[in-house]
């Protein structure tokens, strides 16, 4: 075991960690919707796909630099994401829908968001034109791409921004309100169509973002929006309900999978992740962060 | 003042409410007692408006209200719902600052104010998470919430519930204390003795139909009422 080994191994780690941050946008992402509704919103996927093409053409045909191509990508995503909660989950919530309704109609949301995709570009693969320089920054005996670090830095803000408007701005309050009850919040006031379609806006903002940069870190292809199961998978390593575990879940996430790539390839790790995962949930049902306050009777 | 008016609600076949009357003046205690299931929280819930009444009316100083429960609250009604509901997961503070959502942040800070001075434990316990509260801290708290909007009348929907006596003893008292300063009470509870010993005027309610009415001290001394709500009670409680 010598040094090259573990600069190996923090190697990965570093690539775990970048990785693990875009899933972390999916992850949260995903579980803001399922606080509030308390479902699996399976079309947040379609949402990150069409963001991420959204994103690709603006970089080519309007030949936007990186910012705007990441603002615009994360604004779509938004727009998307309350279009989708506006067609397919209003009128199932109005007429009090059981939840499977909209588990089902979430897929199909995916499904039929892909498709589109399909219609208009083909089931072709893109690149996204070249937006960061490819090199890469070198620090002791780990280097890191330019990409890498963008990944890192661009979560890190929108952590930072969700952080600051979920507990400083009365909307982000009546979110986490309605995270924890949805009637009660109604009862104090707070017109719950509204928070809803707010809490979509804010999951498709960062569905958005997390589509620019997989988009940019892969190629770009229709079911590209299939990757929101590492969202689900790391919400529920988090602990369903917490924003907290499901950001942690995803780093961890990130970081077990390109270890598992780097020591058994790519054919073999999701399945010994989907093992894993089912193990820890043996283990460990209420997740990483997992904690539920009672009301006291 | 509030009045409801032949209200009848159903959840698809089943009549929760029958051609339920009643009528709140302003500044009064109205108490609605009843058993489990006879329909009070339905009743509350319809005033709130998260229930649509299947007809009826429910006015406010002469004109409908509005049929969306986040209107209601505008218009100067609040409920505090069984169970406090406090939201666990959000600190005391943000819990306040719930209840006045709708509120502008002046006005609210003075209210918030007001309401940390009439529970000091709520001051001592603001960045805490609801949650972490005790049962009765958290009945103060969803009290406190509730008055955050300024109403003019307040719900109250089983406040004593699964409080200790001592405490139970202590929410009536605040009841009283928020009536006196201004906010009509329509208070729901199953128990009768204290629900009946604060009130202006009551209603009995069974299986959704009003049997009985009268001021709080006549329901009290009634025979039936004796026998089916505080008959129990007197040996129990």
């Amino acid at each position: 075991m010598g040094d090259s080994f573990w600069s190996v191994v923090v190697q990965q780690i570093v690539n775990g960690v970048s990785l693990g941050a875009v899933y972390a946008l999916i992850a949260v992402g995903f579980a803001l919707v399922f606080n509030v509704l308390k479902f699996s919103n399976f079309s947040h996927g379609g949402v990150l796909a069409i963001s991420a093409y959204v994103g690709y053409f603006a970089a080519l045909k309007l030949h936007l630099s990186l910012i705007p191509v990441l603002l615009v990508g994360t604004l779509a995503g938004g727009l998307i994401a309350c279009g989708v909660e506006f067609v397919a989950f209003r009128s199932i919530r109005k007429k009090r829908g059981q939840l499977v309704y909209f588990f089902v109609t979430s897929v199909t949301m995916l499904m039929l968001l892909e498709q589109v995709l399909v219609i208009f570009f083909g089931a072709s693969f893109f690149t996204y034109p070249r937006l960061i320089s490819l090199t890469t920054l070198t620090i002791g005996q780990v280097s890191i791409s330019v990409l890498y670090v963008l990944m890192m830095v661009a979560s890190a803000i929108a952590f930072g921004v969700l952080a600051w408007a979920l507990r400083f701005t009365r909307v982000g309050i009546a979110i986490r309100a309605a995270s924890n009850d949805l009637i009660t919040t109604n009862l104090m006031g707070v017109n719950v169509d509204f928070i809803v379609l707010a809490t979509f806006f804010v999951s498709g903002l960062l569905a958005g973002l997390s589509g620019v940069l997989l988009g940019m870190s892969y190629t770009l292809y229709p079911q590209i929006g299939q990757l929101v199961v590492k969202g689900f998978i790391a919400s529920v390593l988090g602990g369903l309900g917490s924003l907290v575990g499901a950001a942690l879940g995803a780093l961890a996430l990130g970081v077990v999978e390109v270890l598992l790539i780097s020591v058994m390839g790519s054919g073999l790790s999701p399945a010994v992740i989907f093992a894993m995962m089912v193990i820890f949930l043996l283990v460990r049902p209420q997740g990483f962060a997992g904690v539920s306050f009672q009301e006291k009777a | 003042m509030l009045e409801v008016k032949n209200l009848q609600v159903a959840y698809g076949r089943i009549q929760a409410l029958h051609d339920v009357a009643l009528t709140v003046p302003g500044g009064k205690i109205i108490s609605v007692i009843g058993s489990n299931g006879a329909g009070k929280t339905t009743l509350l819930n319809t005033i709130s408006g998260l229930v649509r009444p299947r007809d009826g009316q429910v006015l406010l100083d002469g004109k409908a209200l509005p049929s969306a429960a986040h209107l209601t609250v505008a218009a100067g009604i609040v409920q505090v719902p069984e169970g406090r509901k406090v939201f666990s997961s959000l600190s005391v503070d943000e819990n306040l600052t719930m209840g006045a959502y709708l509120t502008k942040r002046g006005d609210s800070n003075r209210t918030r104010q007001q309401v940390y001075e009439m529970f000091p434990i709520l001051k001592q316990r603001s960045g805490q998470a609801a949650g972490t509260l005790s049962g009765g801290e958290q009945q103060m708290l969803a009290i406190g919430r509730g008055l955050m909007s300024s109403p003019k009348i307040m719900l109250l929907d089983e406040p004593s519930l699964g409080l200790a006596p001592k405490i139970v003893t202590q929410v009536f008292d605040l009841i009283e204390r928020i009536n006196r300063s201004g906010v009509t009470i329509v208070l729901v509870e199953q128990n009768a003795r204290k629900a009946l010993a604060v009130a202006d005027y009551a209603y009995v309610l069974e299986n959704g139909r009003i049997v009985l009415e009268g001021t709080g001290a006549e329901l009290a001394r009634n025979p039936k009422v004796e026998a089916a709500y505080l008959g129990g009670q007197a040996s129990g409680a």
